[in-house]
């Protein structure tokens, strides 16, 4: 019997992704490269007896025809040998795109340093992970061998400083093209609001350590005094006053904590350490010591947060590295003569039994991004001191690739299959030469195989440069 | 759309079927006199000129509109010698029975291009298309599909599908098809009562269907389907705006055969409705219902809000809402199910030619020169 249920409008919530370029997308047809219009033969034909085979080649010119890629595979002259990977070619600064929309697709971390560590494997060089010190600092290498003194850098979004990239958000266009970067404010009397509306949340999260409006309100008067006096350091000097207010509030809420167990260590690490990077960093330092001090922190207690933290599984990549942070924060305080005394004050006596010890905790703290001082004094470093190491960055524009060779392949398979239909007897050898007449001869230069091709070659370049420099 | 006046002469209430869909109601020998064809052509002139619109279109409808072919002559005649300055072009919708050879010959030299409703094979065309005396027509429409196809081989057909037919959606176009059609229009019954048995029959016919697609695009054959290629589009164009889609009273009208005008073909029966009358041949038009007419029209339907498919989905014709549910302000239960099935669909094909990047399937709906060099292929 029919099912005479009646239907009624309902709509729909969700729908499952389409799969396929929208209107909003880059138009496929020429991604990676143009596809000329597969004409049937019966109308190529026609065409070119009613003499309109320029349309024919309009119709390749309006897809775009087969454009001509310059071949990037670029190998050194032995005679002509050069750094494959200097700074200039490293991309940056390179400007963020909105919301992430219209980057193109470029080699990934894990691909690119299977490649590198393969080649410097062939040429018979033992990377290992370590800290070099350059004039301007610590850099963390992915890979050097101390006694070869060559190694390389692998530079990704996570490993770059704040100099090494513009936010869209901070750059506005120019009639010309060019952008200009703007120097925004970073507080206005609505992210004064919204800071104190979070400010707010916090008390209400901890309200059972009641920190003081009094506090609270001194916190804002002193920001407010930034803007009006237009301080030329009020950046700084905010983060200073915002670091210290929510330093403290943390430590004081974990102080107060610590009878109860550690829990959301990891936050008060995390304020502490990860707050700003590159240049602040140091001004960082000083803040977390400047706190920790002034708040008589217990050291066992202190010891007992990095090993929690370390062991949770909320802890970030960078506090799973504790053991180093362990290391750094027992030489910083086995310096101190006492507890209360501010280990930075002890850089200013000049005693020198405890610089390699702060240096080792600064160098860990600095190693973790490699800024546009770093990266080019590192650069140096091979001409001053003979120490090669490779700064291969990913925004670097040779390792863009826009199509796979399996789809490059497909698409080439799909135009012989549509020759073969219009003109079965055809043999193979035909087939090809039609298919590279009607449809261009298959480009792999944009390929991501292409890519790491040349990622290989040029590291070979490198080593063979590093090796030709220093005579050997 | 912007630039062209729509106009449909029903030219008669008459026609020699009597298909069960038909929503013009009673088949009455009342046909439209050349008087009132000619006011409607003043009529359409002087709103064309007054709007500022070059281009008009005519389309003779019916009943069957070569059951009044001299009125067609007529019409086209007195398009030729005006002096006004609008380009016309010409449209037609035929059950195909009454064409010949040597009409075709002349509607062409005309430039009157000629589409067939043909709803699929035999067995569907004879149930859902007899004639007066209840018997199949197909015999009838056979004759002249060669006749059609050899002399317009870009043809439309019109397919409609009605529930005791859904099941044979995808053997029906496949028929239509294989006779050498290359355009095919499908629709549905939107009058009939639709259950939700009927609306999973359609749903395996539409995957039939897509199985039937997929294969004619890897194969790089020309066609067009309406109802999987109008969806793909709809993801691969930008939406269509409030102008573009439904001009229904605005610039699009349909003339009856007593000189009543009303904002499209679905309004035009032997029974009036008066509720959607704009005007008349020798009165004019009224603007105020016009304008009120297209508001309800494009009304926001309240029980649409929130879904997703709002804007790839077709809820937006009016002539539809109509057909469903007697109003233009409520949206067709039809419509909404239809979507949702056919749309996932159509979507996973579409997905699936992507993947392979089948050269016609980027051409067709991401080339905006497409059309003509598929009007060349299939016409060389």
């Amino acid at each position: 019997m029919k099912n005479k249920t009646q239907l009624s409008v309902r709509p729909v919530r969700r729908t499952k992704k389409t799969g396929y370029p929208s209107w909003q997308e880059p138009n496929p047809l020429e991604q990676p490269y143009a596809q000329p219009y597969p004409f049937t033969q019966k109308a190529l034909n026609w065409l070119a007896a009613s003499g309109l085979c320029g349309a024919l080649f309009f119709a390749q010119e309006a897809e775009g025809g087969v454009a001509k890629k310059p071949d990037k595979m670029e190998r050194m002259d032995k005679d002509t040998l050069g750094n494959p990977f200097p700074f200039e070619r490293m991309g940056v600064p390179f400007r963020t795109s909105a919301f992430g929309t219209g980057v193109p697709e470029r080699l990934t971390s894990k691909e690119a340093q299977t490649v590198i560590d393969s080649v410097f494997r062939a040429e018979g060089i033992r990377l290992e992970k370590t800290v070099i010190r350059t004039t301007d600092g610590f850099v963390e290498v992915d890979g050097y061998d101390a006694v070869q003194k060559i190694g390389y850098v692998w530079i990704d979004w996570g490993r770059m400083d704040s100099d090494m990239y513009t936010s869209w958000m901070d750059l506005k266009r120019n009639k010309d093209g060019s952008f200009t970067k703007v120097k925004r404010l970073r507080f206005a009397d609505n992210h004064l609001r919204d800071y104190d509306y979070s400010i707010k949340k916090i008390h209400e999260a901890y309200s059972k350590y009641k920190p003081t409006s009094e506090a609270q309100k001194a916190f804002i008067q002193k920001l407010k005094n930034l803007i009006d006096n237009g301080s030329p350091d009020w950046d700084d000097d905010y983060k200073y006053l915002y670091y210290e207010y929510i330093l403290a509030e943390r430590v004081e809420r974990f102080k107060k904590y610590n009878a109860g167990g550690f829990s959301n260590i990891t936050e008060y690490m995390e304020g502490v350490l990860s707050i700003g990077a590159g240049s602040n960093r140091n001004k960082q330092l000083d803040i977390a010591i400047d706190v920790l001090a002034a708040y008589k922190v217990d050291e066992d207690w202190l010891a007992k947060v990095l090993i929690e933290a370390a062991q949770s599984r909320h802890a970030s990549a960078k506090l799973k590295r504790l053991n180093k942070l362990q290391e750094a924060y027992q030489a910083l305080k086995s310096y101190a003569p006492e507890k209360q005394d501010k280990l930075k004050h002890l850089i200013i006596d000049g005693k020198d039994d405890w610089k390699p010890a702060v240096e080792q905790a600064e160098q860990w703290l600095d190693e973790l991004k490699i800024s546009m001082v770093e990266a080019k004094a590192l650069e140096a470093e091979a001409y001053k001191k003979g120490q090669f190491v490779a700064l291969i960055s990913q925004k670097d524009e040779r390792w863009i690739y826009r199509a796979t060779v399996e789809w490059v392949n497909q698409i080439r398979q799909s135009a012989l299959e549509s020759i073969k239909r219009q003109a079965p007897k055809l043999d193979s050898i035909e087939l090809e030469k039609r298919a590279d007449l009607w449809y261009g001869k298959p480009d792999y230069s944009d390929t991501k195989e292409y890519v790491l091709k040349n990622l290989e070659n040029q590291v070979h370049d490198y080593i063979r440069w590093a090796k030709q420099q220093r005579g050997y | 759309m912007l630039n062209t006046l729509s106009v449909s002469f029903h030219l008669t209430h008459d026609c020699n079927l009597r298909c069960g869909y038909c929503y013009t109601g009673t088949k009455t020998h009342a046909p439209m006199s050349a008087q009132t064809a000619d006011a409607g052509l003043k009529l359409i002139e002087q709103l064309a000129l007054e709007q500022g619109i070059p281009n008009v279109e005519i389309i003779f409808f019916g009943g069957e509109p070569l059951m009044e072919k001299e009125l067609i002559f007529h019409i086209l005649k007195r398009c030729r010698e005006t002096s006004s300055g609008l380009r016309f072009s010409f449209k037609m919708s035929t059950n195909g029975t009454l064409l010949t050879e040597s009409l075709l010959l002349d509607l062409l030299r005309n430039e009157v291009f000629v589409s067939l409703s043909l709803d699929g094979g035999p067995e569907t065309h004879g149930e859902q298309r007899p004639n007066c005396g209840g018997h199949s027509s197909y015999g009838m429409v056979e004759r002249s599909i060669p006749i059609l196809l050899k002399h317009i081989p870009c043809a439309n057909v019109t397919c409609v599908t009605t529930p005791s037919s859904a099941h044979r959606l995808a053997e029906n176009v496949d028929w239509i098809f294989r006779k050498g059609f290359r355009y095919i229009t499908t629709t549905l019954d939107y009058t009939a009562d639709w259950t939700s048995d009927d609306m999973r029959a359609l749903e395996k016919s539409y995957r039939q269907l897509a199985i039937w697609y997929e294969e004619k695009m890897r194969r790089h054959e020309r066609f067009y389907l309406s109802s999987f290629d109008e969806r793909i589009r709809t993801h691969t164009r930008p939406p269509l705006q409030a102008t573009e889609r439904c001009v229904a009273g605005t610039r699009q009208l349909a003339i009856a055969p007593n000189g009543e005008v009303y904002p499209c073909i679905t309004f035009v029966t032997t029974e009036r409705l008066p509720q959607f009358l704009l005007g008349h041949v020798n009165e004019g038009l009224d603007d105020a219902c016009r304008s009120y007419f297209h508001r309800c029209s494009e009304s926001e339907k309240a029980e649409c809000a929130g879904c997703s498919l709002k804007s790839r989905c077709s809820s937006w014709c009016a002539c539809i809402n109509f057909m469903s549910t007697g109003t233009v302000t409520q949206a067709s239960p039809i419509v909404c199910h239809q979507e949702q099935v056919l749309l996932p669909i159509v979507d996973e094909v579409a997905r699936r030619l992507w993947k392979r990047r089948n050269t016609l399937f980027l051409h067709k709906h991401y080339n905006d020169l497409y059309p003509v060099f598929e009007y060349l292929d299939i016409n060389t």
